[in-house]
């Protein structure tokens, strides 16, 4: 939580949200959202999604292509693994993995609709640790 | 190499909670090979480690540090200014690591954070195979380089039994018939008749049945 606002760790591959709606993202009033843009959704790892947690997000993200839409072929299902892996480590120290999130219809939705997205997850969840 | 498996978070927060200055140390060989305890392993574990102690209101200070092998004094010298900062070690290494670190700093405890499962290699990644059973006394030569102790679930020197189906072991549908390759090696080598001399039974005391084990090179000693 920054200044009253949720925050949130953006990690996403560069063909999976524009940069216009990353930019949106970014400038939104209602969430500080800290975009990490990548050449593909594979490149994150394990203790990137933990330390946007531990720097302070409520939620954590991860926007990769849609299933088939790669362009590395299986980038896309790689991060996925891997979400769903951190996932359960959250789970297991009990640091609740659901504010572990990710999504392939970042295109589709846009940033308005990635906002709701965002909002709809973090109400089920409320705030995150704070560290 | 020796495989390792991280033992679950909630067990190793258990085996840490006494302490409030916690060192994960990390091995930089065989553990970080299998994905148990390299440095990758224990950046991740540190950090779940803080958030889970910070969300319980536990003020610990938890930090990290990977040497690059954990049973070679040499390089567990690197690691003694980071051990004297914390109250307990929490080793990532296989089992000898942990000792080996255990008996170079004698006034810290030191607490295991992997369970050390067999010796074996990296069949596919991520997938991880047992191929020896360091018995002391290798017949691999006899086998066209098949292990019949460790892969054999009977352990048959003299197979197969009569469990083997389509190549797959009666125990298990998904293990392969150690025999089975046993017998395709030698085939594909032509070797099969040396197949039918019976081999006697083996003598163990070369095992860790008889005590540990030493192994001396003469040439070597300081």
């Amino acid at each position: 939580m920054t200044d009253g606002k949720p925050a949130v760790s953006l990690f996403y591959c560069v063909n999976a949200l524009s940069a216009q709606t990353a930019r949106e993202l970014e400038n939104t009033a209602e969430f500080e959202i800290r975009p990490v843009h990548m050449a593909c959704s594979s490149m994150v790892r394990d203790i990137l999604l933990l330390k946007g947690f531990e720097s302070g997000a409520d939620l954590v993200v991860v926007a990769t292509c849609p299933p088939g839409q790669c362009q590395f072929i299986d980038g896309n299902r790689r991060a996925r693994r891997r979400v769903d892996r951190v996932r359960r480590l959250l789970d297991e120290a009990g640091l609740d993995g659901s504010r572990l999130i990710i999504t392939d219809c970042g295109l589709e939705l846009g940033s308005a609709g990635m906002l709701a997205e965002l909002k709809s997850a973090l109400n089920k969840q409320g705030p995150g640790v704070e560290i | 190499m020796i495989v390792a498996e991280q033992k679950k978070i909630t067990e190793i927060m258990e085996l840490i909670s006494p302490f409030r200055k916690v060192l994960v140390l990390g091995c930089g060989t065989c553990v970080k090979t299998c994905f148990a305890g390299g440095e990758d392993e224990v950046a991740v574990l540190a950090s779940l480690l803080r958030q889970a102690f910070k969300k319980q209101g536990r003020d610990m200070e938890i930090t990290e540090f990977t040497v690059e092998r954990q049973c070679e004094d040499e390089f567990i010298q690197e690691a003694a200014e980071a051990v004297a900062g914390a109250e307990a070690v929490l080793s990532l290494a296989c089992g000898a690591g942990v000792q080996d670190i255990a008996r170079r700093f004698k006034n810290i405890p030191v607490l295991p954070g992997v369970n050390t499962v067999f010796v074996g290699v990296m069949e596919d990644r991520g997938l991880f195979t047992e191929e020896c059973l360091c018995c002391g006394d290798c017949r691999l030569g006899q086998y066209g380089g098949v292990c019949v102790l460790t892969r054999c679930a009977k352990k048959l020197s003299n197979g197969p039994c009569g469990g083997s189906r389509n190549g797959k072991c009666e125990i298990n549908p998904e293990t392969d018939c150690a025999w089975q390759l046993v017998i395709d090696r030698m085939g594909a080598l032509g070797q099969l008749d040396s197949l039918k001399e019976y081999v006697p039974p083996r003598d163990w005391r070369t095992s860790n049945a008889g005590g540990p084990r030493k192994v001396l090179r003469e040439d070597m000693v300081a």
